[in-house]
């Protein structure tokens, strides 16, 4: 499109010193400009993301796609002023001066791109004030030219060009146009060093920003501008009217919400079950094919399970990302988070935790990455804290068997009861806000304010961008965490080894004389199933399981369930393959009627019970069930509420900025999951 | 809109000014160079001044004023919020809307604006004189 101004540089002229280094350039600009969009079709799907050091601002680093010439390319946060307190516009301005980087080495980059929003110029051109004088070699970015002139209006590049000193390069990163002139540009590295200094102060700022928008607008024509102009404001006037309503604002957003959470549950379950069977496929032929021995054993079952139980989580965690990404690129999302201001600053949150909160849905992990957004300290700390509390992908298969075992003829009560636990977790996430906000973490809440962009058609390699994103988060922090403990939780519970118990012995000596093949391997499987269980019972779990058990004998768990609750401390979704071994039902398949059943069954533990059973007698009849309704209900609400995840805490202290933060998040979840399950326990008995 | 320009320039510089600006801004001072929301002096005589959560839907003013705290009003003024700009309510009542309106004679009726929604504590402290 229309470029300006001679240029006067280009890489090799300057970066003198360093020929070979690879030219560094700072993507700069407003919120909501499209600068994003723009530093993703540039840098191709492949980014590094990581922190700015000493902050929590995510730096993004890509390298420019298609050029001949590598150049690099840091997307930096989108910010309102280079000279506000806030950290976004802290970042940008260590970083224009050279003092901060996001990997060891900081320096001044060699330049600098400024996106601005054509639809928006007066108040871009303040922050284009501020950038210029820093006078780095600088080229400027029109974006959204395509929108400007639907509206009626023309600016010119020209024109601006040389108000501002620098070039100038229109473009509209939606539909791509001028953006292989950009790419060409930073491919040859020709930039000027602005040769004009906008005035300092903010005022004389503000007046040169209105001067020159005076100088390069004008209308498109004299009659078609207007009228197009205002039937587009009118309505967007109304869809906001209606998105922020309190009654039909609301309406909207839990319509918005049920069809994001279906779309999950629905989409992902076809990739999960894929994985599932990848990693139960590999696990057997691994064990089937290699000499029976330990490592082979910690191949099958610690490595590749665990790898497995963290893979599975991958496809809600992506999607629900996806169509996050998809609802902030409408414009939808800035209005829910406004709405939700409303809603949430009677429980001390901002609107601002609303994104957090709604990714926790998915994993902690990332929410809590996501409660960077959130501009005030003590907000931002209650936020952190209480986002646990959402019910994240790895409680659903808890949730699953428990509300499956609690209404097994009727899978409406079961569903409702599901739907119940996700709403206990949020309330018991509200309440524990108000009440941090309330004691620690006291301090008047700050208003929201917050700009909500044009309404517009989402664009696809924005939401796969963020998708990967987030996945990748999820995975390097999640996934060797989860790696680490499925290998540690393997060896407390397979040792010490025991020898198999006289049962399964029994067993199998049946099965030497049974009469058909069919017989042999079902009385194989259950020798299999009541040895594992029998291993399970006396390993370091097991024994840990029986220790703990007088702690939760107040909420009615046996101590088989307590080597469930122990097992799963560091992951709760292993709860699920635990009581599958420990009630020797041979397999986690809740939706397997014979499995569910033999869970359904399964009988009471007890010591006493133990050494009946060691005295020949089988298995003794006084005990009763282990999933009674009350010890169901006990268990689902100590689920919903009980912080069983190490990841998590990990990412609080960091986040946070100190283990006793974790250590508080840890305590206060286990108490009010404590006192909730033994409520439940009590009014359920 | 010749009247508010001219209403910038002889803005003051200091941060904290007289009257209702006073109030809020106290101890906070966390900002670097920033001016916070000095009150704009050239109001036009007999003009009214409401606050922007008393304005009507579709009414039209210029934000002379700001009490409020310094961090929330220098964010509110480098989002454009600032002191003479021109706004025009879209959504009255909690949480408020308005429309920032970025214009010249030469664009006059081309919309060149963003949307702001603002909880309303927020809005009730903005000053606007009604055009």
């Amino acid at each position: 499109m229309t470029t300006a101004t001679a240029p006067n540089s280009t890489w090799s002229s300057l970066m003198p010193d360093r020929p070979d280094a690879m030219p560094r350039v700072a993507l700069l600009g407003n919120p909501n400009t499209g600068k994003t969009t723009i530093f993703n079709a540039l840098s191709g799907l492949r980014h590094k993301t990581s922190n700015f050091p000493g902050t929590t601002q995510e730096a993004r680093i890509g390298t420019l796609q298609g050029a001949a010439r590598e150049v690099e390319i840091i997307d930096l946060p989108g910010a309102y002023s280079l000279e506000l307190p806030q950290s976004e516009s802290r970042v940008c301005r260590e970083v224009l001066a050279g003092t901060l980087a996001a990997g060891d080495d900081a320096r001044e980059p060699d330049a600098v791109v400024i996106v601005a929003d054509a639809t928006n110029l007066p108040r871009n051109l303040v922050f284009v004030g501020e950038a210029l004088r820093r006078r780095l070699p600088t080229l400027v970015v029109l974006n959204m030219t395509d929108l400007a002139r639907a509206r009626g209006l023309r600016i010119d590049p020209a024109v601006l060009a040389s108000r501002l000193g620098c070039e100038v390069l229109a473009c509209s990163a939606r539909s791509g146009a001028g953006l292989d002139q950009l790419r060409a540009r930073l491919s040859e590295g020709r930039f000027t060093i602005p040769n004009r200094t906008p005035p300092g102060s903010r005022e004389g700022l503000e007046a040169w920003a209105e001067e020159t928008y005076a100088l390069v607008a004008s209308r498109e024509s004299a009659d078609a501008g207007p009228a197009r102009g205002e039937s587009a404001d009118t309505f967007t006037d109304r869809l906001d009217r209606v998105l922020v309503h309190p009654l039909w604002g609301m309406l909207v957003f839990a319509g918005v919400m049920t069809l994001l959470f279906a779309a999950i549950f629905k989409l992902a379950t076809y990739p999960m079950d894929w994985i599932d069977a990848l990693f139960s496929f590999s696990a057997h032929w691994t064990a089937a094919h290699l000499p029976e021995g330990i490592l082979t054993d910690l191949l099958a079952n610690g490595i590749i399970a665990g790898i497995g139980a963290t893979v599975i989580f991958l496809p809600q965690i992506c999607l629900l990302f996806f169509l996050i990404s998809i609802l902030e690129d409408t414009g939808y999302l800035a209005r829910a988070a406004l709405m939700m201001d409303r809603v949430l600053r009677p429980f001390g949150l901002p609107g601002h935790a609303f994104v957090p909160l709604l990714s926790s849905h998915a994993c902690a992990l990332p929410g809590i990455m996501a409660c960077r957004g959130v501009p005030d300290r003590r907000e931002r700390l209650a936020t952190i804290l209480v986002a646990p509390f959402m019910t994240c992908s790895a409680r659903i298969p808890v949730y699953v068997l428990l509300t499956t075992l609690l209404f097994r003829d009727s899978p409406l009560l079961a569903a409702l009861a599901f739907v119940g636990c996700y709403a206990l977790g949020v309330v018991a996430g509200l309440v524990s806000a108000l009440i941090a906000r309330r004691t620690i973490l006291r301090g008047a809440s700050r208003p929201m304010a917050i700009e909500l962009p044009t309404y517009k058609r989402p664009g696809l390699r924005n939401a796969l961008s963020a998708t990967l994103d987030r996945g990748w988060i999820f995975l390097k922090n999640a996934g060797t965490n989860i790696l680490a403990i499925c290998i540690v939780l393997w060896w407390l519970s397979s040792y010490p080894h025991v020898e198999p118990p006289a049962r399964a012995q029994e067993l199998r000596a049946q099965a030497e004389a049974a009469p058909t093949p069919e017989a042999r391997d079902g009385l194989v499987a259950q020798a299999e199933s009541v040895q594992a269980s029998h291993a399970l019972e006396r390993s370091y779990a097991g024994r840990m399981g029986q220790a703990v058990q007088p702690l939760f004998a107040p909420l009615g768990f046996d101590w088989k369930l307590s080597i469930g609750v122990v097992t799963s401390f560091a992951a709760r979704e292993v709860f699920v393959s635990t009581m599958a071994v420990v009630t020797e039902a041979g397999s986690d398949d809740v939706g397997d009627q014979t499995v569910l059943e033999t869970v359904a069954n399964a009988r009471r533990g007890s010591w006493r019970a133990e050494t009946l059973a060691a005295d020949g007698t089988g298995e003794p009849a006084q005990a009763g069930p282990i999933f009674t309704r009350p010890v169901c209900w006990a268990l689902l609400v100590y689920y919903v509420l009980a912080m069983q995840c190490l990841p998590t805490l990990a990412v609080t202290a960091r986040e946070a900025g100190g283990l006793k933060w974790a250590a508080l998040q840890l305590g206060w979840m286990f108490a009010l999951a404590y006192a909730g399950g033994w409520l439940a326990f009590t009014l359920a008995g | 809109m010749k009247d508010c320009c001219s209403g910038m320039e002889s803005g003051r510089s200091e941060p904290v000014g007289a009257g209702c600006c006073a109030g809020a801004n106290g101890g906070a001072g966390g900002g670097r160079a920033l001016p916070a929301f000095p009150e704009s002096r050239s109001q036009a005589r007999g003009a009214v001044t409401v606050s922007l959560a008393t304005m009507k839907p579709g009414q039209r003013g210029i934000v002379r004023s700001a009490d409020l705290a310094d961090d929330d009003a220098q964010l509110l003024r480098a989002m454009g919020l600032r002191p003479a700009a021109e706004v025009r309510l879209c959504r009255l009542g909690e949480p408020c809307i308005v429309e920032v309106m970025g214009g010249t004679s030469a664009t006059a009726g081309c919309v060149c604006s963003c949307r702001i929604g603002l909880a309303k504590p927020l809005a009730e402290r903005v000053q606007v004189e009604l055009a």
